[in-house]
């Protein structure tokens, strides 16, 4: 962690961390089978649904987003748990959220993952997603940039990259800490993601201040990311959406539902 | 000058028959969905013929009012598309482009008519009734959107005869198919670019007025209301 002293950790400490990394027991093997088997389950469901037509799912007119676009709400809602708890509490300097930090990092960068599937998940034509996104091609067709949903795609791929970045950067002298025990493949594979770590004080300094800098930058981004999110409904003249109290809205929802 | 196509409903000549809508369903090969989706309430009329009853039995009137796209200058389904599958063309109509629709299903959502109808499944017909499509519309396939495109398949086919006979349109060369199939001539289609026009000279009377026009949406179909409520 990035807090962490330039100074060697104790030699148990580092063993005990180390540990899962280095051996695998049949309970995880136990989870990655149960959690593999959602997954079957649910992608079998998605094809199901785009073999019959997408009428099997019950969605009705004429409101025609029901729980996939909540559920897509609710993930980029939990994806506020990284860099609230993160990014805040680092400029705040309080001391308290160490252990919490990358585990609230890993859960924006994933349920943000999450969450962008399922606009993808709820099209009527999923195949097609990717007319969604500014491509270069030959007829020069782009997607409208009025739309609010091109906009989400802005948004969270922002997000997405900075989260991804929000995550990656403390994680640095860790994997350097890993390629230094690891032999093999691993070692060369941790070799890369460490990116030539020393543990130089040069190096942490640099760090500290890319760390300052990310967690300042992300905060508007995180801010900026809900708000658009919320565009998608008040945007369109539809009774108890069309509100411009729907961005602030949409942002303190996601501070609460990120905490929690 | 370019053509802007509308329409004036005269309320007071609707019987609410329902041939608009049985035209409509043959001319835009709109599928029947049957009678167990219908009952979900997805049922696709791009036209349909919405009842208000007043009063209690047996004193009641019943008012009748087809509803169709509105055909809105400001549309509000259109800017929220996000592949342009919804646009507005050069002579104002709200066309669907259903071969670019990945159906988000945001114009929908968007559209305070409800006018717009979503492919929940793909396009089925009871026989006979596969037989009689029509050729010059296409069938849209699951997961599209479709809607009211003012038969443009009508309008572009007179428009190219006109062309190629060297001749000027008149007004009442093109009729959309709920406007043909009209037996009291509630419906008028027509050029309101033209101020000669049956639906302009309609429009301009002092009982039109738009379906809820205080959203801004500009609609270019005028309801007529009843002289009794003139």
């Amino acid at each position: 962690m990035s807090d962490a002293r330039p100074t060697p950790l104790p030699a148990t400490l580092t063993e005990d961390l180390m540990r899962p990394l280095e051996r695998t027991s049949w309970r995880f093997y136990l989870l990655v089978l149960v959690l593999g088997g959602l997954v079957v389950m649910g992608l079998s469901t998605w094809f199901y649904q785009m073999y019959r037509g997408f009428g099997i799912t019950g969605i009705n007119m004429p409101i025609y987003w029901a729980f996939y676009i909540t559920n897509f709400v609710f993930w980029i809602g939990i994806s506020h748990a990284g860099t609230l708890i993160s990014a805040i509490l680092r400029l705040v300097n309080a001391g308290w959220r160490r252990p919490v930090t990358r585990c609230a990092e890993v859960i924006t960068a994933f349920a943000l993952m999450i969450g962008a599937l399922f606009p993808i998940i709820h099209l009527g034509r999923p195949w097609l997603f990717f007319w969604l996104v500014p491509y270069p091609n030959q007829r020069m067709i782009w997607p409208n940039f009025r739309s609010p949903l091109v906009w989400d795609f802005f948004a969270i791929t922002t997000y997405l990259t900075g989260s991804v970045l929000f995550l990656f950067l403390p994680m640095i002298p860790d994997f350097a800490l890993v390629r230094d025990r690891a032999t093999g493949l691993r070692r060369r594979i941790y070799g890369v993601l460490a990116l030539g770590w020393r543990g130089t004080s040069k190096q942490w300094h640099r760090l500290e201040s890319a760390m300052q800098i990310m967690a300042v930058a992300i905060i508007p981004v995180a801010v900026s990311v809900h708000t658009v999110v919320s565009f998608d409904f008040s945007m369109a003249p539809v009774p108890m959406w069309h509100s411009t109290m729907f961005g602030p809205y949409f942002v303190a929802g996601a501070i609460f539902s990120g905490v929690a | 000058m370019t053509a802007r196509w509308g329409m004036a409903v005269d309320l007071d000549r609707c019987t609410g028959c329902g041939a608009c809508v049985t035209a409509c369903h043959a001319e835009n090969n709109i599928p029947t969905v049957g009678p167990e989706q219908a009952a979900r309430g997805r049922a696709m009329h791009w036209i349909r013929v919405e009842r208000y009853f007043e009063g209690e039995f047996p004193d009641v009137r019943v008012k009748f009012r087809p509803v169709m796209c509105q055909q809105c200058d400001a549309a509000p389904c259109e800017p929220v598309c996000p592949t342009y599958a919804s646009h507005h063309t050069a002579e104002g109509l709200n066309a669907q482009v259903y071969n670019r629709c990945i159906g988000t299903r945001y114009c929908a959502n968007a559209c305070p008519y409800n006018v717009r109808f979503f492919d929940f499944f793909n396009p089925q017909w009871p026989r006979p009734l596969e037989v009689q499509l029509n050729p010059d519309v296409s069938v849209r396939e699951v997961g599209v959107m479709e809607k009211c495109t003012f038969c443009v398949q009508r309008i572009t086919a007179v428009q190219i005869d006109a062309k190629a006979e060297k001749r000027e349109l008149k007004d009442g060369d093109i009729k959309t198919a709920c406007a043909q199939a009209c037996p009291a001539k509630a419906l008028v289609f027509g050029d309101l670019n033209d101020p000669e026009s049956e639906v302009s000279r309609l429009s301009r009377e002092a009982r039109g007025a738009k379906l809820l026009e205080d959203l801004g949406t500009l609609p270019k179909v005028t309801y007529l209301t009843k002289q009794s409520e003139a």
